[in-house]
């Protein structure tokens, strides 16, 4: 299958049924990857088929079509931890990243942080890492540092260093890859530097933008918690994960309470269940869990490093193809190697969502606004941006049609 | 490609905004802020009594925004001045929706309808 990539690439639109001939999107240059991408049939037919012959609430029923879906339900953790490099007891399904997040400042409220002590972030991080993060200091009286980007959208890594030698620090938070900036973060360095500067901190990867779009092992990046989200990555919405150690994992406490998570329960005391199932309270999300696992399947099938090696080519295309454009200002750097497989940006004076309300005319689907990065915007002092990303089934038409599409949206706007 | 024909209106309006700018002393002013992209938009309204009559003399707007936002920014403030205040009971989402003269999807409502929240949080006592 690998040495086929190309080939497998090309014909991969038709697995999409949503660009197949009879959809009314068909002809849809689809750039909103960053914000969900679209779902190829392998994965919708494995929804189908777990209600169609796997359906039973999990670990609750003793007969066959329970264990069934037991089985189903393990065997797609299974899947995913080999894909992120994890245990499969380290890697819990939650809804999503957003979900991941706020599970992880729910449990680090108790017993974990002194007063005074700190959260250090980036400016960079989404509303789903910083709004929780910034809502724990705030309850715990907690300081929230922030390292800055330089002008090129990279992480000043020495304001980094001195922060941590400077503070108490006791949860590093940042992104793996920009939904903005663009920027890949040299995660490794990073993790370096806190070990070294601040021994006794947990790190926490969001890694939305680079699981699925890239190689990322958890073990090699030796970070404590990573999150993601399914339906950024061909998976079903309402499916994701948090991953941590193993260690950190058993002496931290569940955020969540309820049915499947107990292992013996009276009126007055409960002992938790042993992880994962500690962390996943309630009937859990299997036809989710079987259709990332699928989502899996697909992305493994075509090699991550293929993806990579897609994408940057998109990118590094597009970069060239902007720079002839002089009414296009992009964000983040300018050398394509930095970046994972997208690209924010404004067009002179015209607003962000006039630029996407012109490029839909044109068939043609990009994000536009803050991306649930408002203080990012701020202190680059622009208040919004539009922004075009990649995925498997983008190729370089898209891209000289998103070029068409900006001619003439700078034409509207004169 | 239908926006050449019906966004004419808001394009002109996008280049030559009416009423943007402030009113020195206004008899009621608002702040309004889009969550979807972060836009604010500042009112302005400069009513004047005469025998029982309260009428809308002046309505400015400020603020950055799509060009959807500014332009009904300009067709509201326009179309409100010279009104009773009591008329401004009349004025909803339909009438922005007629105002602007283009298919407002669901997606861009917070950008067409910003105006009007910015005149309810006028909090003028007859348009609640
Ligand atoms: C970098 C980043 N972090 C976190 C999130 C939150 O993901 P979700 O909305 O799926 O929970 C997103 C996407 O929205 C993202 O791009």
């Amino acid at each position: 299958m690998k040495t086929s990539h190309k080939k497998y690439l090309q014909n991969i639109k038709s697995d999409f049924p949503i660009f197949s001939q009879n959809s009314a999107w068909k002809n849809l240059v689809y750039l909103d990857n960053a914000a969900t991408s679209q779902k190829p049939k392998q994965v919708i037919n494995s929804i189908v088929d777990y209600y169609s012959s796997s359906n039973a609430n999990p670990h609750r029923g003793v007969y066959e079509l329970s264990v069934k879906s037991t089985e189903v339900y393990k065997s797609s953790r299974q899947k995913i931890s080999k894909f992120i490099d994890c245990k499969p007891e380290e890697l819990i399904f939650t809804k999503g990243a957003t979900d991941s997040l706020n599970g992880i400042a729910f449990s680090l409220s108790k017993n974990f942080f002194l007063k005074n002590q700190a959260i250090l972030i980036t400016v960079a991080e989404h509303h789903s890492v910083l709004v929780p993060l910034q809502q724990l200091a705030q309850s715990l009286k907690l300081k929230l540092l922030v390292v800055p980007v330089n002008s090129q959208g990279i992480l000043d890594i020495l304001e980094y260093e001195r922060l941590l030698k400077t503070n108490d620090v006791r949860l590093i938070a940042f992104t793996h890859a920009s939904n903005v900036l663009g920027t890949i973060n040299p995660v490794k360095e990073l993790v370096k530097i806190a070990r070294k500067e601040s021994p006794s901190s947990l790190i926490l990867l969001d890694a939305c933008q680079s699981v699925g779009h890239l190689p990322v092992s958890f073990k090699d990046l030796s970070v404590d918690f990573l999150v993601f989200s399914g339906h950024k990555i061909l998976g079903p919405m309402g499916i994701g994960a948090l991953v941590a150690k193993k260690e950190i994992l058993e002496k931290l406490s569940p955020f969540s309470f309820g049915g499947d998570m107990v292992d013996t329960v009276t009126i007055n005391k409960t002992t938790f269940a042993s992880i994962p199932r500690k962390f996943e309270a309630g009937t859990p999300n299997v036809q989710g869990a079987v259709g990332l696992a699928s989502a899996v399947d697909y992305l493994q099938n075509i090699g991550l490093s293929n993806i990579r090696k897609h994408e940057a080519k998109l990118v590094k295309l597009t970069l060239a193809e902007f720079e002839d454009l002089d009414f296009i200002r992009i964000l983040g750097p300018t050398k394509s190697t930095l970046r994972n497989g997208l690209i924010s940006f404004n067009v002179n004076k015209v607003h962000s969502h006039d630029v996407a309300w012109i490029l839909d005319q044109q068939n043609i689907a990009i994000r536009a606004g803050h991306h649930c990065a408002m203080p990012l915007h701020h202190s680059m002092n622009v208040s919004s941006s539009a922004r075009a990303s990649f995925y498997v089934y983008n190729d370089e038409s898209d891209v000289s049609k998103l070029v068409e599409g900006l001619k003439k949206v700078n034409k509207v706007f004169s | 490609m239908n926006y050449d024909l019906y966004s004419q209106q808001i394009l002109e309006l996008w280049r030559n905004p009416i009423n943007k700018g402030e009113i020195k002393n206004p008899t009621y002013s608002s702040n309004s802020n889009n969550p979807l992209c972060g836009d604010k938009l500042e009112l302005f309204i400069k009513t004047k009594k005469t025998g029982r009559q309260t009428v809308i003399v002046q309505a400015k707007f400020n603020g950055e925004g799509c060009a959807i936002s500014q332009a009904s920014a300009s067709l509201l403030t326009t179309h409100i001045i010279g009104l009773n205040i009591s008329e401004l009971k009349n004025i909803d989402t339909n009438l922005v929706r007629k105002l602007l003269g283009v298919p407002i999807s669901a997606n861009r409502e917070k950008c067409a309808f910003l105006i009007l929240d910015a005149l309810e949080r006028c909090k003028i006592s007859n348009f609640q």
